[in-house]
């Protein structure tokens, strides 16, 4: 069974027409990087998943769930399944990194004060920043703010994990680094899935395991990343080549 | 031009009462969060603290001072017809009833107030509010309740501390100032305020607490667009909640008079 599955989705805001019968099937266990150029509906997307957004048209299913036939407060347990790392991190920056980590399992787990802090400590050890536990967030660098943020999404053992960009702004290095996190993180929880919204071709080749192309709200090609070089769409061409010419317009 | 005239008026009333709206809403769901489990005592500290204690130096001096010059103005006007004596009572019965719940009001608003929309609106701009969200935490539970709280129950507080503040200021200008005998001053205080005067000014203080934090939170919520956006929802909170305060108020007061 798929991870999550979209069937025919549509989504407008105001006379912005998002999502345009979105088809996908995420598959579970591995790492599917969903690209296509920005303002595509990409964000969007995975805000439905979590049952932030509603659907005009369609139905969606996370596992055997579906999410579009929930009330308010099972959409809450369903988003407990999930962990999300945000784009620019949106770490609590009124919170010490330690309680930003502890935040979901205080929220909604019984744990005791002692297992918090195991666990806490035990998702920033791979991430490199057991040193920065009693930091501010303001106090970290772009890329420490995203493994902190990569920790809280993980530290409550969720099913899915989402990531909405994660490596915009960081320079080549830290991209790479980040890259490298996210396969590993996949590698140690083989029962994850992970769902990677990015518009970095060389990422999408270098730990992707399923890739998603979106345009226009629609999916134009859904399936292993080798798929990307042999394509003959010339849409999903002039993207993974990066050129100005082609039927895509740039405005 | 007629018609545009007509049309721009009636966009403005749509925008008015689509406000008005969602003030509503926000108010009954944040109320039904403050009696929900699960109850934010450390959040609620923080907010009860933020907005009393971190207010009392405003407050202090603020009253201090309107007490003082309202004696001035006072004792003017009554000595024309040489009634000083009703200075005190009268400073004592307006600090009371209007000067300390008002007043208290609009400077919590222009210093908690404006900041309750800055701080939410930089956590919505920031995604900090769609991850309070993605955890499965409502944000008017986490956040707006807890405000809610510290409006109520401080705004009150602080009226209560401006007013004495206010006579214990009036007094000393009556007494060292303007040299109204000690006996002159306080005669007859208790016999022009009653404990429905304080009463009153207490549950108005308490309305416009809930009032001011709602127009904070609302406005911090509503945020979009970046720093701009959080600028100026924190210049229309602090507008909207002063003006929404005055307005207020007088309509209470119309209905505890009749």
């Amino acid at each position: 069974m798929d991870a999550i599955r979209f069937e025919g989705v549509e989504k407008s805001f105001g006379q912005h027409h998002v999502l345009r019968g979105l088809d996908l099937a995420i598959p579970r266990g591995c790492i599917t990087m969903v690209i296509g150029r920005s303002g595509t509906g990409k964000s969007v997307m995975l805000k439905h998943a979590m049952g932030l957004l509603r659907p005009e048209k369609g139905r969606i299913w996370v596992g055997s769930e579906e999410v579009t036939a929930l009330d308010k407060r099972q959409l809450r347990t369903l988003r407990l399944r999930f962990g999300m790392v945000f784009q620019h991190g949106a770490l609590f920056d009124s919170m010490t990194v330690r309680q930003n980590v502890a935040f979901p399992l205080r929220e909604h787990t019984p744990l005791s004060e002692a297992e918090v802090q195991e666990r806490v400590r035990a998702v920033l050890g791979p991430v490199g920043l057991l040193f920065a536990i009693d930091k501010m967030p303001g106090e970290l660098s772009g890329g420490m703010r995203k493994r902190v943020a990569l920790a809280r999404a993980l530290v409550h053992r969720p099913e899915i994990l989402l990531y909405d960009e994660p490596t915009t702004g960081l320079d080549p290095i830290l991209t790479a680094q980040v890259d490298r996190l996210i396969r590993d993180t996949q590698d140690r929880h083989p029962d994850m899935t992970s769902v990677v919204i990015s518009h970095d071709m060389q990422a999408t080749f270098r730990i992707a395991d399923h890739v998603a192309f979106l345009h226009d709200g629609k999916v134009l090609l859904a399936g292993p990343p080798g798929r990307l070089e042999t394509t003959e769409d010339p849409r999903v061409r002039q993207f993974v080549e990066g050129r100005l010419d082609g039927p895509i317009g740039v405005e | 031009m007629i018609v545009g005239l007509v049309s721009q008026l009636g966009a403005r009333l749509l925008a008015s009462v689509e406000t008005l709206g969602s003030a509503l809403r926000l108010g009954v769901a944040g109320s039904l969060e403050i009696v929900r489990p699960p109850w934010r005592w450390a959040e609620t500290m923080k907010q009860l603290e933020f907005v009393g204690v971190q207010s009392l130096s405003i407050v202090l001096i603020t009253g201090a001072f309107t007490g003082g010059v309202f004696a001035l103005q006072g004792y003017e006007g009554f000595s024309i017809f040489g009634a000083e004596v009703l200075t005190g009572s009268t400073v004592t019965l307006a600090l009371t009833r209007e000067l300390g719940p008002a007043l208290t009001a609009v400077l919590v608003a222009g210093r908690a107030g404006s900041a309750m929309a800055a701080e939410i609106g930089t956590m919505k701009v920031t995604e900090q509010v769609d991850a309070l969200e993605s955890m499965a935490v409502d944000p008017v539970d986490y956040l707006v309740a807890p405000r809610l709280v510290a409006g109520t129950v401080m705004v009150p507080a602080l009226a209560m501390i401006f007013t004495a503040i206010g006579i214990v200021g009036a007094y000393l200008v009556g007494i060292y100032v303007l040299h109204i005998p000690k006996g002159a001053f306080i005669y007859r205080i208790e016999w022009y305020v009653d404990p429905d005067d304080c009463l009153l000014g207490l549950a108005k203080a308490a309305v416009f607490g809930f009032t001011l934090a709602l127009v904070g939170c609302m406005k911090g919520l509503g945020v979009a667009g970046g720093a701009e956006g959080v600028g100026r929802a924190t210049t229309e909170a602090v507008v909207l909640s002063s003006v929404s305060i005055l307005v207020i108020d007088y309509f209470l007061t119309w209905w505890w008079m009749t």
